[in-house]
């Protein structure tokens, strides 16, 4: 289950960056020129520094394969590729949790029924891989008229 | 010269309509809106500011749309913004919050950034607290921090949301004086419930209520609504719309007067009461 769940917390830390009422500067932020898409990133980064490093020394420490603490990467850098993207239509928090939703609702099932090569294995990986790749190079070719969907923003 | 042009703005915030219609014009100088609280006056600041899109109805400032992203981001590049509840991230210094802030405003260069913060922290009269963090400065302190982020780059539109609210009144003088100079050149736009800080920096008002602009002129034109209906009496007439006893203890009566009463010149605030029709307003003032 560590693997199901590892991606969830890097997910969650981007949408704790956007949630409004942790950021009280937001109202001022929205005003500013500062592009909305170059601030998504530079949070997820900063997200992904702390995060990562952590849950990856959680996988270490676990029992078992030492795969297990490199296997969730993959899938977490394409789940949060499919989550920026989805804030061009949805807040960055509703966009994590279709995301974290539909992550679970897949792998979940197919952990507890011991396929973890089927969500895990080779051909999964390389499916998160193009993901990731094919995600962020939609955000870099759309960021000039990317607008992130921040609630009540224009 | 027109720098704001909202026309027919509306909108709603599920089943409440925040904003019906409403058209407003403003040029160079400051234009206040004013209305009791929930009236709809931060939904149009917002949409001043770019937060907020109308629903529908059309905005334009400094001659550009801000619905268009390219335009929107042309215009935050001329805009300065106080929101209504501007937050802080309190374990800042003044200094380091409204550098954050300039960073925010696409200031790329270290040097010339510092030298524009600074400028806008001596404008504010903070520089005696420039280092301090913002958790160890008074609210009035921390709403000029607020005023200070707002002038960075000296915007040519500064939209300000109750700037005064919660001062003393040595503050909300010292802030009516930063706003004037503000205003000078350029347009600010910003929202009062007090009629003393409309009449004393105000060339044109808006009176917002429910939603809907009830009045759209220069605060001389709204207070000349009130003329022949304000008088003192000895009591409160059954006539007045409202009534307060002043300091010399005679009642101050706005509304329909009886024939002979005391007729005195109105004022805003008059006028003001007597466009929101408050009903049961009774107010003694010692």
């Amino acid at each position: 289950m560590f693997l199901v769940v590892a991606p969830l917390w890097p997910l969650a830390g981007v949408a704790v960056a956007f949630a409004g009422g942790l950021d009280p500067t937001r109202e001022i932020g929205l005003a500013a020129p500062y592009s909305g898409l170059r601030l998504l990133l530079i949070r997820t980064v900063a997200v992904l520094a702390v995060t990562v490093p952590i849950v990856a020394a959680a996988g270490l420490a676990l029992p078992g394969s030492n795969w297990l603490a490199a296997a969730w990467l993959l899938p977490t850098a394409g789940l949060t590729c499919v989550a920026l993207a989805l804030t061009a239509r949805m807040t960055p928090v509703v966009a994590v949790g279709v995301v974290a939703t539909a992550w679970v609702l897949v792998t979940a099932p197919t952990t507890i029924a011991g396929h973890l090569d089927l969500a895990f294995g080779v051909g999964a990986q390389l499916f998160w891989l193009a993901v990731a790749i094919g995600g962020g190079t939609w955000l870099a070719v759309t960021r000039n008229t990317f607008t992130i969907k921040l609630g009540r923003s224009a | 010269m027109t720098t704001v042009r909202v026309q027919g703005a509306t909108k709603s915030f599920g089943r409440t309509r925040a904003l019906d219609c409403v058209d407003l014009d403003a040029g160079p100088g400051v234009t206040g809106l004013l209305g009791p609280n929930g009236a709809g006056k931060t939904t149009l600041l917002r949409m001043i500011a770019t937060v907020l899109a109308p629903d529908r109805g059309t905005v334009t400032l400094l001659g550009r749309d801000p619905s268009r992203p390219d335009d929107r981001m042309r215009i935050r590049e001329r805009l300065g913004y106080l929101p209504q509840e501007a937050g802080f991230h309190r374990g800042f210094t003044v200094f380091e919050f409204i550098d954050y802030v300039a960073i925010l405003k696409k200031m790329t260069d270290r040097r010339a950034r510092h030298d524009e913060v600074r400028r806008v922290i001596t404008l504010a009269g903070l520089a005696s607290v420039s280092a301090k963090r913002i958790r160890a400065i008074s609210g009035g302190m921390r709403r000029r921090v607020g005023l200070a982020q707002a002038l960075l780059g000296d915007p040519d539109l500064l939209v300000l949301d109750e700037p005064t609210v919660g001062l003393d009144p040595e503050q909300r003088l010292r802030f009516r004086e930063m706003i004037s100079h503000a205003g000078e050149g350029r347009t600010v736009v910003m929202s009062s419930h007090q009629t003393e800080d409309i009449t004393a920096l105000c060339t044109r008002i808006a009176v917002i209520h429910q939603g809907r602009a009830l009045f759209t002129g220069t605060p001389t034109e709204l207070t000349a609504q009130a003329e022949g209906r304000v008088w003192t009496d000895t009591q409160r007439s059954p006539a007045a719309l409202a009534a307060w006893r002043t300091g010399d203890g005679a009642y101050r009566n706005v509304g329909d007067p009886p024939e002979g009463a005391e007729l005195i010149p109105p004022t805003l605030e008059d006028a003001y009461l007597l466009l929101m029709g408050e009903p049961d307003l009774e107010v003694t003032r010692s």
